[in-house]
């Protein structure tokens, strides 16, 4: 018999419609899973046993009255930046050690409704900032391929969690590729929405004009099984455009394929690009075409969006006052010196470098050269992407330009530790829409494949996704901790 | 190209930011956070490169505009027990703060 824990979510959601597998055994045995790999892994900050179970044994009544939802028992991990009523959400931050939220973000809302279960709080690096979740308060997540190396960042443990099949599929937000990073180092299938596809209503704000919540599954059908499930206006997150995902997999037959040179020169790991391009000609070889372009706007994204991304964290983060939520600030201090102390407490060394940097580059006299510049810049990159979708269905990258690399290697160099998402960003500061699909191994580390699409053209990446997917079966492939 | 002069941050600058942060440093953080940004505002220049003057900035890719709801309360609001649930200092249903002045 197939073990439970190495099904997808699609597969678990028929068993247990069709009476096969009941929630509470379901959640027990992704319990035990938990309790056997995470104290090595680190992927969960908080496991939601209690929540679980009790959702478990409410989901077996209701299936008895005819419940059919499409993800009826499935556990779904959920990035601990995403706020959950009842469940501790702590951004990975010291300054939220405690916080319950008393409501449940959109997300969590829509997951519910069709079943799911949520089984834990994924770690991450704090309030989303970072490349590797080395920089989260609960100690790094482990690669579940090689525990002496990174899972990504900064939706690193949501990537962990499924790779280990700890969860059958989780959710994570990308701000500037932390998604498709984890998802590319961990073997796994991520995909970032277009902007405004995905309510961000109840996520925890970083950079608002960036940042989307997106699926991390096992394979394509569970990623356009949640995008499906997630995306919709709600009328609480004003951002939302008129959308609705919808996809039938398709051919690649006829597809076009844009592959920038600028992404696979200096500074790319030549076996991560020799993989990317695998990944082509294999499309290549199932009638879509290709054709080498130049973007030569893709030099400056990545400081364009940390420029953006460092200005609205530090107004997002100024709520971290200790005075409605979070570590308690001290009242016999005047505020601003009670502020103070609370916040230097409380946040970690990239967060409040991230805050001083933002407040630099919006404080008079350098709002010019650095904020508006990067925002004129990031209007220049989105008309040189949407240039090449006039004649291109697809722009495809490597999703990082290395592998994972070790725990420790790039912690203590804030800028090495930025490149990792020198591929990913330009998604981000357009509106795009991108996915990471797995691309093989390098020295039995995985390395992903990107490939970004016009707003709203997610149905195109799930196609490629499952071309790459049928061909190289890369969703079968287990790290050895989960083959278990 | 434009001509742009070099820009660093000295420990005064420093010293404001941290105010305007709302976030204190040790002097061991100050001397790491010197090296740090300095070497990231450096990297930052590259922009100085392209030329954009002419350019309208895009604050949103999406081509947003302000979608005012209906001046009616929208689905269930929190309760006040639900509000406060999370403040660490409160009494008889309000937030202490620290004193303004």
């Amino acid at each position: 018999m197939v073990k439970i824990s190495h099904l997808t979510a699609k597969q678990i959601a028929s068993l247990v419609l069709a009476g096969s597998l009941s929630p509470l055994d379901v959640v027990e045995r992704y319990l035990e899973r938990i309790k056997k790999l995470n104290p090595t892994i680190n992927a969960f900050i908080n496991v939601a046993e209690e929540h679980a179970k009790r959702t478990a044994e409410e989901l077996e009544k209701a299936l008895k009255k005819g419940f059919r939802g499409k993800l009826a028992g499935v556990p779904i991990a959920i990035k601990d930046i995403i706020s959950t009523k009842g469940i501790e959400t702590t951004c990975a931050s010291k300054i939220l050690k405690g916080y319950v939220p008393p409501y449940d973000a959109t997300v969590i809302k829509r997951l519910k409704a069709e079943g799911a279960i949520i089984i834990g709080k994924t770690n991450m690096d704090e309030f989303a900032m970072g490349s590797s979740t080395e920089l989260s308060a609960y100690g790094p997540t482990r690669n579940p391929w090689n525990l002496e190396r990174v899972a990504g960042g900064s939706s690193g443990g949501s990537a962990a969690a499924v790779a280990a099949r700890m969860a059958p599929a989780s959710l994570g937000s990308d701000t500037g590729g932390s998604i498709r990073c984890p998802a590319a180092f961990c073997n796994i299938v991520g995909l970032k929405p277009t902007y405004g596809t995905v309510s961000r209503y109840g996520l925890i704000s970083y950079a608002c004009s960036l940042e989307q919540i997106g699926p991390m599954t096992i394979d394509v059908e569970d990623c356009a099984l949640l995008m499906d499930i997630i995306s919709g206006r709600d009328g609480f997150d004003s951002t939302l455009i008129d959308y609705k995902f919808k996809w039938d997999p398709g051919s690649v037959k006829g597809l076009k394929i844009a592959v920038p040179r600028e992404f696979f020169g200096e500074g790319t790991d030549e076996r991560v690009a020799d993989l990317v391009w695998k990944v082509i000609k294999l499309l290549e070889s199932n009638g879509a075409v290709y054709e080498e372009v130049s973007m030569p706007l893709a030099r400056y994204a990545l400081a364009c969006y940390y420029i953006i991304a460092m200005s609205e964290a530090s107004s997002n983060l100024a709520r971290y006052d200790g005075v409605r939520y979070g570590l308690p600030c001290n009242l016999s201090l005047p505020w601003h010196e009670a502020f103070s102390e609370v916040r230097s407490k409380g946040f970690g060394m990239e967060v409040e470098r991230r805050i001083i940097l933002g407040c630099f580059a919006l404080s008079a006299g350098y709002y010019g050269r650095y904020y508006l510049k990067a925002l004129k810049i990031r209007t220049m990159i989105r008309d040189n992407v949407l240039s090449l979708f006039r004649k291109f269905d697809v722009i495809a990258t490597p999703t990082t330009p290395f592998p994972p690399f070790k725990i420790g290697e790039k912690i203590g160099d804030p800028l090495s530790l930025y490149m990792a998402d020198v591929d990913t960003v330009v998604a981000n500061l357009t509106g795009v829409p991108a996915i990471s699909v797995p691309a093989g191994f390098v020295d039995g580390l995985p390395v992903g494949a990107q490939f970004m699409a016009n707003y709203c053209r997610e149905d195109i990446l799930l196609t490629i996704a499952k071309c790459v997917q049928d061909e190289t079966k890369f969703n079968v492939y287990l790290p050895r901790e989960a083959a278990i | 190209m434009t001509e742009a002069k070099e820009i660093k941050i000295t420990p005064e600058l420093l010293d404001y930011l941290s105010k305007l942060a709302k976030i204190k440093l040790r002097e061991d953080e100050k001397a790491v956070f010197l090296k740090d940004l300095n070497r990231i505002l450096e990297y930052f220049s590259i922009l100085d490169e392209v030329e954009a003057s002419d350019v309208e900035p895009a604050f949103h890719v999406i081509g947003l505009s302000n979608i005012a709801r209906d001046d009616e309360v929208g689905g269930e609001p929190l309760t006040q027990d639900e509000a406060l649930l999370n403040a660490p200092h409160k009494e008889e249903g309000y937030i202490k703060a620290p004193r303004m002045v």
